[in-house]
């Protein structure tokens, strides 16, 4: 794609102009002892749609204001004189993108003995390489999709409450599309995101499905429900309200299955907040997943009509969020997930949270459910938990007491 | 209609029972593996008329079931939901048969009947399951999946493919609806042309080359604008956060003097932002940096108050109008016109195609409407 703005003939550092002497010539007259002039080096950083952007302002200084853009590196751009104010202009509004230390003025003529040092250290330039991706053929989607074992690409996981003690007890379970297992499934179907979220959109129909019948749920769940489950779908598979149960019938007395949404198709759903009420005297809850550090501070959490919201652990959470954005949450409301260590759980027990979810709360079941296990000296610890992960008979097989299993974290006495 | 306030304070439940259950669904299980026999007997409170089930009587039904526990012959367990259920070895029968007999005594015989059952085991193990899954709600949830059968509305891989192709050879300018945003005041003052939206018609779109199928908004779009940049007044451009940073946009962003850039607004649907909030808020930051202004467009009052326009540094909130709005004096409706009191110079109300949306949205204070009913005035400015 940047291929497309690199040909263009706004390049200063243009094909034809690529070539050593070119670039000798360029830092030489950015080196000539005139006032008023600054350099500009950037480290843009490896993230595609930063580099374009600030490819793209430095291109348009380049153009307006003289000077060259030269790469010196693949992570180490130079624009090789602009006029002062232009410079720090530049520099401010790129500081705004990228961390300070990455953008670097170099006020002219002061700085030549550092633009000299490239003289001799500089690779002929290359352009930016970002090939389009090559568009993904949608021919045999369909009959790849038909050939992928749902139970395969579903992750049974669990969520749990912790005791003072540090005691984990079951509380929620979720069946789960892996992300990664339905990659290598699709293999370079799903290097198309919309693409990976048709293959999504139909596994998760599928998922419903197969929850329905008893024999297939038995199969991914490994027998029983051992807690109430979340299930990810998509906001299109949510129960419709059914005409006969508007005022027919009494409400269900527990929660069994919570409809797991994303949160940008949760809020695409307008009457979700007056489904929710219907849902539920169906046994069915709503909850909410993908609120990230990055989502949290655009968000009014109080609006979301959600039973539970996931949120999704990261360090910068601990930066980005404040005891304000939550005050006015129930926090029985709130799952940590992503949880991968200590650090996940101070933050969220800080913020009054009870449920935990992720690969230390993973780890946690199985050393839980291994100190209960007769068998346990017969395996380790990660077979114990891939296997309380897997949602496929063949991911279990190896288990001694699949009754444990079954019930993720048996309580002592059982 | 229940208020939205009420529905959005309720935190989830969950039965500490649930152990109870799995340990009686796995004990149900053994029992039938093994082909021992056992004798299950089930109160369900489900079954018994709603005075039964609360405060004295469900008390004392619950006490009388305790004796039951005294035993090591008999294990009880407490479904979610509060039915009971007392599994017992063959040599129990008695006890089990007698608390039977004091249960049909204490409830009338056609109570008892419904909510009262003694089961055997192997033979009768589907039906405690069954009894297992009731009370945990799993059935009723499972009952209520509606799958739908959409096999024929979705386009498969190969009409997606054929339809790009087809979208690929098309003048989108065709397809290209312009609508005027105007401030209107109730009584006709001081009525203005603010802005002129620009979006590709969608929906028509689709009608005439896919019949159904839908595409996310065509980036193509963005290339033809600079042709139009010649005769531009204050136009909003309605994007997906990735097409900031295709070279599309990047072109066209050069083309604009720095001057005219605070004339382009950029809009951006809430779903969108959501779906990539790290993209978005790079962004947001470069957009802001060039100068331009922002428009979170709301689907729906829902999305507007999820999302609060005015503290994600937005220029402008554009609500969609829809029937689904909150008929006026409701409860929800004085919520969301409450959550939604920004000044008069940030909403936007679009799809103002009645006189009634605009009668709502003086009401709610908006006064910048977009909209077939506004199209159809005469020329302004």
């Amino acid at each position: 794609m940047i291929a497309s703005i690199m040909d263009s003939d706004q390049f200063p550092a243009g094909a034809s102009r690529t070539s050593p002497a070119s670039i000798t010539e360029a830092l030489r007259r950015a080196m000539r002892p005139r006032d008023g002039r600054a350099a500009l080096r950037v480290a843009p950083g490896h993230q595609p749609e930063l580099q374009r952007i600030i490819f793209c302002l430095l291109r348009e200084t380049a153009d307006l204001k003289g000077g060259s853009l030269l790469e010196i590196a693949p992570d180490d751009w130079l624009l090789t004189e602009a006029p002062t104010p232009e410079a720090e202009r530049l520099q401010a509004l790129i500081s705004k993108l990228l961390p300070e230390s990455q953008v670097q003025l170099l006020p002219l003529p002061q700085s030549k003995a550092v633009l000299g040092g490239f003289l001799g250290a500089v690779p002929a330039p290359k352009f930016l390489d970002l090939p389009a991706p090559a568009p993904v053929s949608l021919l045999g989607l369909e009959a790849r999709l038909g050939r992928i074992n749902l139970a395969q690409v579903l992750a049974r996981r669990s969520y749990v409450t912790l005791s003072a003690q540090g005691d984990p007890a079951l509380r929620l379970q979720r069946l789960a599309l892996d992300t990664a297992a339905l990659r290598q499934a699709l293999g370079n179907y799903a290097e198309d995101p919309s693409l990976l979220r048709h293959a999504q959109s139909d596994l998760q129909e599928k998922l419903l499905a197969a929850l329905g019948e008893p024999e297939s749920r038995t199969g991914l769940l490994g027998g029983a429900l051992a807690a109430p489950l979340l299930v990810d779908m998509q906001a299109a598979l949510l129960p419709e309200v059914s005409e006969n149960n508007v005022d027919a019938g009494e409400a269900a007395t527990s929660t069994a299955l919570y409809a797991t949404l994303a949160l940008h198709e949760a809020i695409s759903l307008e009457n979700l907040a007056a489904r929710r009420a219907f849902l539920k005297r169906d046994a069915w809850g709503i909850a909410i997943t993908g609120l990230s550090a990055a989502a949290l501070p655009l968000l009014n959490l109080q609006a979301l009509p959600a039973d539970f919201l996931l949120l999704e652990w990261c360090e910068e959470l601990t930066e980005r969020t404040s005891a304000k954005l939550f005050a006015r949450l129930d926090p029985s409301r709130l799952i940590l997930d992503a949880c991968d260590g200590d650090a996940a759980i101070s933050f969220g027990l800080g913020l009054g949270i009870q449920h935990y979810g992720g690969p230390w709360v993973e780890d946690l079941v199985a050393a839980r459910r291994m100190n209960l296990c007769p068998e346990a000296q017969r395996c380790t610890r990660a077979e114990c938990r891939n296997r309380g992960l897997a949602a496929a008979a063949s991911g279990r097989m190896g288990c001694h007491m699949p009754h444990l299993l079954e019930a993720v974290l048996p309580k002592a006495s059982a | 209609m229940k208020t939205m306030r009420s529905a959005f304070e309720k935190p989830g439940s969950i039965p500490e029972d649930m152990n109870s259950a799995v340990a009686l669904s796995i004990a149900v299980r053994d029992a039938v593996a093994l082909g021992e026999e056992r004798l299950v007997l089930m109160l369900r409170f489900s079954a018994l008329p709603r005075a039964r089930r609360l405060g004295n009587q469900a008390a004392l039904l619950r006490t009388s079931w305790e004796p039951l526990n005294s035993t090591a012959r008999v294990k009880s367990f407490k479904l979610p939901g509060g039915d009971l259920v007392a599994l017992g070895l063959p040599n129990a029968a008695a006890a089990l048969e007698e608390h039977r007999a004091a249960l049909f005594s204490m409830l009338g015989e056609e109570e008892a009947n419904h909510a009262v059952q003694m089961l055997r085991l192997p033979a009768q193990a589907a039906a405690v399951l069954a009894l297992v899954h009731d009370s945990l709600g799993f059935t009723t949830a499972l009952g209520a999946i509606g799958l739908k059968q959409s096999g024929d509305e979705q386009p498969d891989g190969a009409a997606i493919a054929a339809a790009e192709r087809a979208l690929a050879g098309v003048d989108l300018s065709t397809f290209v609806r312009r609508q005027r945003i105007v401030w209107l005041e109730p009584g006709g003052a001081n009525t203005r042309l603010l802005w002129e939206d620009r979006r590709v018609n969608l929906p028509q779109i689709c009608e005439r080359l896919m019949e159904r199928a839908d595409l996310s908004l065509p980036k193509a779009f963005a290339e033809r604008l600079p042709q139009e940049l010649r005769d531009m007044r204050a136009s909003a451009l309605p994007l997906r956060v990735e097409s900031i940073f295709a070279p599309a946009f990047l072109r066209l962003d050069a083309l604009i003097p720095q001057s005219q850039r605070q004339k382009l607004l950029i809009a951006f649907n809430a779903s969108d932002i959501l779906a990539a909030p790290e993209l978005f808020l790079l962004a947001r930051k470069f957009l802001n940096a060039r100068g331009y202004r922002l428009i979170l467009e709301a689907s729906g009052p829902m999305a507007a108050l999820a999302l609060p326009s005015l503290r994600a540094g937005f220029a402008f909130l554009r609500l969609i109008w829809s029937d689904d709005f909150p008929t006026a004096n409701s409860n929800a409706d004085a919520v969301l016109r409450d959550r939604i009191a920004y000044p008069a110079e940030h909403v936007v109300l679009a799809g103002a195609d009645s006189p009634a949306a605009i009668a709502w949205g003086w009401e709610a204070g908006i006064r910048m409407f977009q909209g077939r009913l506004i199209e159809s005035q005469r020329p302004l400015g």
